[in-house]
């Protein structure tokens, strides 16, 4: 197994080779992106919330982390973090597409109306120590704009800290 | 390539590479293909068939899965076992059911495939889960990968 380090670093290696290759020199900067999703009730589907991207450059989303909070601003626990005192949420569904044309990233089966694109928060994001790497980062233009939504499956009420770790690409 | 050295961007780049030699430029993109089970009975066996896009190929590289109970409670070790089977092939993944916990991890430690599994546009596979458990619960698994657009190059 590669350790993550490598593979992120790897990833930015291969970004910035890319650019390279075109004539270009990046000058890549850490950068993340947040997006904050209110407290939605039990059994409830947020509204659908906007997270625009960067102006001053390209923006390269390869990671993501989350943390779901309860309505009394306590942070409720996710799989890995969970301990003996949590009933740690694994049921929250979370809703990811392409706000310019519509592209979702992910595909439920069976084919479902309501739930199409929804997969669970957990399977597709981590935590700070260990966010959800993506098999392959994806570049974003400035002005580009991800569509997000969030459907709380769980049995207490939910709000949800959408991480997107990545680069800001100037040039 | 040494599978044991396994790098997915490495991979993918040799992957395009070999694409190009056929004549296409490839453009990659994340994607997720679900495949749940809510909820799986008790002490059942179901099926669900993932069906890929028409429109790329698909490159899994890592599985994970959510289980909770009826009341939306985590189950972390749902006592359940998985088979995977190609429709095209009929070739199963496994030499028997596995553990569920043993092929899927969660999304800050998912199950990494050892070598990418390449599987092609309009193509299946069936996931067959069994309950060993008297009691229902609801597992949401998630095939992890990249869809791989072809276009043809110049």
């Amino acid at each position: 197994m590669i350790p993550f380090d490598w593979r992120v670093l790897d990833r930015l290696g291969s970004v910035w080779r890319t650019y390279a290759a075109r004539g270009t020199r990046l000058a890549p900067e850490e950068h993340s992106l947040t997006v904050i999703v209110p407290v939605t009730a039990v059994g409830a589907t947020s509204a659908l919330q906007t997270l625009t991207m960067p102006m001053e450059g390209q923006f390269v989303w390869y990671a993501t982390a989350a943390l779901m909070v309860t309505q009394a601003g306590a942070v409720a626990l996710t799989v890995d973090q969970y301990d003996d005192d949590g009933s740690p949420p694994q049921s929250p569904l979370l809703l990811i597409r392409n706000g310019q044309n519509g592209k979702l990233f992910a595909k439920p089966a069976p084919p479902d109306g309501t739930l199409k694109g929804f997969v669970p928060v957990c399977n597709i994001t981590g935590i700070g120590v260990r966010p959800f790497v993506l098999p392959f980062p994806v570049f974003f233009n400035p002005a580009d704009y991800l569509e997000i939504q969030f459907r709380n499956g769980a049995s207490v009420a939910l709000g949800l800290q959408l991480t997107f770790l990545g680069w800001k690409l100037t040039q | 390539m040494d599978f044991l050295d396994f790098n997915l961007t490495h991979f993918l780049d040799a992957l395009a590479a070999e694409y190009r030699a056929k004549g296409y430029d490839v453009a990659y993109q994340p994607f997720h293909y679900g495949a749940d089970f809510v909820p799986l009975a008790a002490s059942a066996t179901q099926n669900t068939v993932v069906l890929i896009d028409h429109d790329s190929d698909f490159i899994l590289s890592n599985q994970q899965f959510a289980g909770f109970d009826a009341n939306g409670d985590a189950v972390l070790f749902p006592n359940v076992l998985a088979t995977i089977t190609s429709d095209t092939s009929q070739r199963q993944m496994q030499s028997e059911p596995v553990p569920l916990v043993s092929i899927f991890g969660t999304g800050q430690r998912p199950h990494l495939m050892f070598k990418p599994l390449i599987i092609p546009a309009k193509s299946s596979f069936t996931v067959t889960l069994q309950n060993l458990v008297a009691t229902a619960v609801n597992i949401r698994l998630t095939f992890s990968g990249v869809k791989a657009f072809l276009q043809r190059g110049r």
